[in-house]
């Protein structure tokens, strides 16, 4: 559903990513993790087509990133909410369907604007507005938009950076039965490793100057991820290596 | 008004009362509030009649002023061409005194309502201009990034982006745009006209009736007020619904 091969970019003459490659095939949930500057986003956002990659060819279910884009294939969710301020919840989820070049009937319309409400369970907040929410609840409207369209991928950048730290463990525990149920390919980036682990069922490492993928980790931890696993010795052992290879530098290195 | 205002409003009234009043200042020089009210009173279907002409005037004026003004900061917002191109001659329309665009635009138009509701636009379009030109301007970022994820068509990003972030700038403009409306329609009645608030004034400024030309100066605070509070109400509106407190909070 995502084939990335040999993506190479640079701003300018300055190298980010070199030769960097994988493919995601089914419902799985993947972790890019990497320093702060190593390129994650830039990936992330070649793939989305907000950038033009130098070389090498991304496809998404078989068409370009643009051409996913504009068939609504893609959900995207920012660091920030990107939520606008006079709009309500209900009117911000219906964004991307009002954008469409192929209407639906507006009897469909919403029921995917009340089902995706209702997966990040925001049913009751639909008319409110943005500033009369939480951090946590705007991050789950712009959750609630990216679904809503049922893109064929979804990805998500750094989700928690804006929230705090006692609130983040909770949406990242909610956010994971979010991304289960809807069964949506997803690819996201963050440099929290506890985050990475936790949420993902494969985990990219991205390191080096220009980035590329300098070890890939399939996670074990099972399909259904609870507060429990935080504290489970299986879970803390991959945070334990990760750390320790991060600290090695052999991350950097490669 | 406030309780404050409303307050200094009443000291500032008493006080020019008791001054002119107990320096005995010549009526011609600085008349005393009672008896400008009274000059007023007295003359009220004339200071009716030249209030509504330069009323109309005025709001003509702002509704025109305007409607270029938005036209030409859409104009620049959106194309870089024109932008490169008029936004000189935006500012420079800025710098221009009105009182030499003013009798200009009576020798080009004449003396009729024309000229008056021209010099108003003059003077109004500037600060329109200006903040719809700031105001549409793409900021980029991370709702650019959003709406070329979802797939929208530059209209679309126009209509659902750029134009709901301009509303507090255009509000912000029509709030100076409409008070200059009304000093432009004064300026050109005093260039060439016979009614009106600035053709008031010239009369009673010829024949030394101070009175009546702070009464019609009190008028033009008041029309200005009007204007201003118009736009003012609107903001409130705004601000008091919840889709729209966020930008005037």
């Amino acid at each position: 559903m995502i084939a990335a091969d040999a993506i190479s970019f640079a701003f300018g003459r300055e190298k980010v990513l070199s030769k960097v490659s994988f493919r995601i095939d089914r419902a799985e949930i993947v972790a890019v993790l990497g320093p702060s500057g190593v390129g994650k986003t830039t990936l992330l956002r070649c793939i989305a087509g907000l950038l033009r990659p130098e070389t090498g060819k991304i496809e998404i279910d078989g068409s370009a990133p643009e051409v996913a884009a504009s068939e609504q294939k893609i959900g995207y969710l920012f660091q920030q909410d990107s939520l606008l301020e006079w709009r309500s919840v209900q009117e911000n989820v219906r964004l991307p369907f009002e954008a469409a070049s192929v209407k639906l009937s507006s009897d469909e319309i919403d029921q995917r604007i009340f089902k995706s409400l209702q997966l990040v369970g925001l049913v009751d907040a639909s008319t409110k507005f943005p500033h009369e929410l939480s951090g946590g609840m705007r991050q789950r409207v712009a959750l609630a938009r990216a679904l809503a369209p049922d893109p064929r991928v979804l990805l998500l950048d750094e989700p928690f950076a804006a929230i705090d730290l006692i609130t983040r463990e909770r949406i990242m525990i909610e956010l994971h039965a979010i991304l289960r149920e809807a069964e949506t390919p997803t690819v996201f980036v963050t440099h929290h490793i506890e985050e990475a682990v936790f949420l993902s069922d494969r985990l990219l490492l991205l390191g080096g100057k220009p980035a590329i993928i300098v070890d890939t980790w399939e996670i074990t931890l099972g399909l259904t991820r609870t507060d429990a696993i935080l504290s489970q010795p299986e879970f803390l052992d991959i945070v334990l290596k990760l750390k320790q290879k991060l600290r090695s530098g052999e991350w950097s290195r490669q | 008004m406030n309780r404050a205002s409303l307050l200094a409003f009443i000291v500032a009234c008493i006080v020019w009362e008791v001054v002119t009043r107990y320096f005995d200042i010549p009526r011609y020089i600085f008349p005393s509030l009672t008896v400008i009210l009274i000059e007023m009173w007295n003359n009220a279907g004339v200071f009716i009649h030249n209030t509504a002409i330069t009323a109309t005037e005025s709001l003509l004026g702002a509704v025109v002023g305007c409607a270029i003004g938005l036209a030409v900061g859409y104009l620049m917002a959106l194309r870089r061409l024109a932008e490169n191109i008029l936004l000189p001659y935006v500012i420079g329309s800025n710098s221009v005194p009105v009182v030499a665009i003013a009798p200009l635009l009576a020798l080009w138009f004449g003396h009729g309502l024309l000229s008056k509701v021209l010099v108003a636009a003059f003077l109004c379009f500037f600060p329109i201009a200006i903040n719809a030109y700031d105001g549409l301007r793409d900021r980029g970022g991370v709702f650019k990034e959003l709406f070329s994820v979802i797939g929208a068509s530059s209209d679309f990003y126009f209509w659902n982006l750029r134009v709901p972030l301009a509303i507090p700038f255009l509000l912000a403009g029509a709030k100076v745009s409409v008070v200059l409306a009304v000093i432009g329609a004064v300026v050109a009645e005093f260039v060439g006209s016979d009614a009106g608030l600035g053709f008031g004034m010239l009369q009673a400024s010829y024949s030394l009736n101070t009175p009546r030309l702070f009464g019609y100066m009190f008028v033009s605070c008041i029309l200005g007020l009007i204007f201003y509070g118009s736009i003012m109400l609107i903001e409130l509106l705004l601000k008091r619904s919840r889709r729209w407190e966020w930008a005037f909070g």
